[in-house]
């Protein structure tokens, strides 16, 4: 049986892993000719990473499905503290990278080095992060959540929706 | 006696005080829709605050002048207590205000006013903040301070090096940024 909350958590992770995808590839080819353009590509990119999935997208999982699948399943609760804890620090890695993208492009090339680093660190930590969601958080509340359960979240999920998948 | 931490602190605040009125003036008189340089400007401001003031500056204050200040008197532990409290939160409030104007560029208009008005807050917070250190804090640490003490706040501040090298001001990239900071601020706003 198939529930909203579960198609729009697949549909933004997949929106979500095309982007930094998207941002890691663009990182790797480097700036070409328009330099003003790549940093200011990467920033809006990042940007999103910053608005939607830390103000949306998590809340919602944390606050409502997270602690109902924890309660139901043991090996969804021990992932729910690794998915909370990096929730928690979701937000100031993405900003600090902003940081490290900025010294890039306002003091030199010396600078790079270390956002590169950061970002395919960051890209990397963000893929585990929706690949244990869907691996664990997913499976165990298909197998445990009741009707009225799965109405709450449904109802909660469908109240806010990702500007960009658009849907 | 004159200490070559207390200069450069000095220095740092009035150079930290150039800046937050050259970002008050350019978001005074930020066009209707500016354009990419101006936002370029005001996130260089942000920039300079967060790798030189919250990453160097303020730590060295917190660590090594104010709690000599907070034992001495309740009224330089009551300064400090807020002092050290926005250290804590300032690198955090710089890059909140930097996604703010970042959410003004890509989003549009409809993001401007949140942006404006938690810029405000920052600037007065933070002029205050280098207010009371150089009313209370510097003052008092001529008479608290030790010349152990002194020492290490010279050799924090100075990097252990000439006086020369000793901050951030005599940093080619930090200057050029600063450069185009002000550049920025005195020019007469676009039509």
């Amino acid at each position: 049986m198939s529930h909203a909350s579960l198609r729009i958590i697949r549909e933004e992770h997949a929106a979500l892993a095309a982007m930094l995808r998207s941002l890691q590839l663009m990182v790797e080819r480097g700036p070409k000719t328009d330099v003003d353009r790549f940093f200011s590509v990467l920033r809006a990119k990042l940007f999103y990473v910053d608005e939607f999935p830390e103000r949306l997208h998590h809340p919602k999982g944390t606050e409502l499905l997270f602690p109902k699948v924890a309660k139901a399943s043991q090996q969804a609760a021990e992932a729910v503290i690794k998915l909370d804890r990096d929730h928690a620090r979701g937000e100031a890695a993405v900003r600090e990278l902003q940081h490290l993208l900025l010294a890039w492009e306002l003091i030199s090339e010396t600078r790079r080095g270390a956002f590169e680093g950061a970002c395919l660190h960051h890209v990397n930590f963000y893929l585990d992060h929706m690949q244990l969601e869907e691996t664990v958080i997913l499976r165990e509340a298909k197998q445990w959540l009741s009707a009225e359960e799965w109405q709450e979240i449904d109802n909660a999920f469908e109240s806010n929706r990702d500007p960009l998948n658009g849907k | 006696m004159a200490h070559e931490s207390l200069r450069i602190i000095r220095e740092e605040h009035a150079s930290l005080g150039v800046m937050l009125r050259s970002l008050a003036a350019l978001v005074e008189r930020a066009p209707d829709a500016p354009a990419a340089d101006y936002f370029t400007a005001l996130r260089a401001v942000f920039f300079c605050i967060d790798e030189f003031y919250e990453a160097q500056h303020h730590p060295k204050e917190s660590e090594l002048l104010f709690p000599k200040i907070a034992a001495a008197s309740q009224q330089g532990a009551a300064a400090v207590l807020r002092l050290d409290q926005d250290h804590a939160t300032g690198a955090a409030a710089a890059r909140e205000l930097q996604h703010l104007l970042l959410a003004w560029e890509m989003v549009g208009s409809t993001r401007r006013a949140t942006f404006e008005a938690a810029c405000g807050a920052y600037i007065e917070r933070l002029l205050e903040h280098i207010a009371l250190e150089e009313r209370l804090i510097l003052p008092q640490s001529e008479r608290c301070l030790s010349a152990a003490d002194w020492q290490q706040l010279d050799r924090a501040f100075t990097h252990g090096g000439g006086a020369r090298e000793s901050n951030y001001l005599a940093d080619p990239d930090y200057a050029r940024l600063l450069a185009q900071i002000l550049q920025a601020a005195n020019k007469p706003p676009s039509a």
